[in-house]
């Protein structure tokens, strides 16, 4: 990629990254169970989709570009991951929740006040948008 | 111990290991598999994609519309 194009593009990254934090602000003062933060949360979610779309539209570049990554330790983060799935469906068929917290009774206690509700929904807006763009 | 000591300390081990793996692959690139190289990996596969999607947007709806906010 060019220095110019770069350039343009960390420029357009500005106007990006403050319409998310303003988003998320906005999202993140919504009552669960309400239609604003359905909507607020589904839009990010059709975006997304969009871009799913999008990329099977490009499959001689990810055929090109797949041989080039290595697979070692790739085991390890099956493996992992795999565990934390794994203890998260443990504790959540056990009971009461209090003693056996799931990931989401972790982030619901995490989320009680505004600011770090906001800093989920970033993180959560950050993550798609890295993901999806691969 | 309690259980729900025991059930934080879990997630704490398990999180403190992929941390630990994310930070010893990234140093270690391109020897070894990123996170990033799995994600991109599997976003290279349709099925996997659209699994990713239902992931994320799972994760988003259970968090933010079906949490406990404001109740």
């Amino acid at each position: 990629m060019d220095t110019a194009r770069r350039t343009r593009l960390s420029w357009l990254a500005v106007p990006v990254v403050a319409i998310a934090l303003v988003y998320s602000w906005i999202a993140s003062d919504l009552r669960s169970f309400t239609d604003p933060i359905a909507v607020m949360t589904a839009i990010p979610i059709v975006i997304a989709g969009i871009a799913v779309l999008r990329s099977r539209r490009r499959p001689d570049v990810a055929a090109a570009m797949g041989d080039t990554v290595t697979r070692r330790g790739t085991w390890v983060w099956v493996t992992l991951i795999a565990l934390l799935l794994a203890w998260e469906l443990i504790s959540y068929r056990l009971s009461p929740r209090v003693d056996h917290p799931t990931l989401s009774s972790i982030a619901d206690a995490f989320m009680e006040v505004r600011p770090r509700r906001f800093v989920m929904f970033v993180a959560w807006l950050a993550f798609g948008f890295w993901l999806f763009r691969r | 111990m309690s259980a729900s000591t025991f059930g934080y300390t879990v997630y704490a081990v398990i999180t403190a290991l992929l941390v630990l793996w994310g930070v010893f692959t990234w140093r270690r690139r391109p020897r070894y598999t990123t996170f990033g190289d799995l994600m991109t990996r599997l976003m290279r596969n349709r099925f996997w994609s659209w699994a990713l999607w239902a992931g994320w947007a799972f994760a988003g709806w259970h968090l933010f519309v079906r949490g406990s906010y404001g109740h």
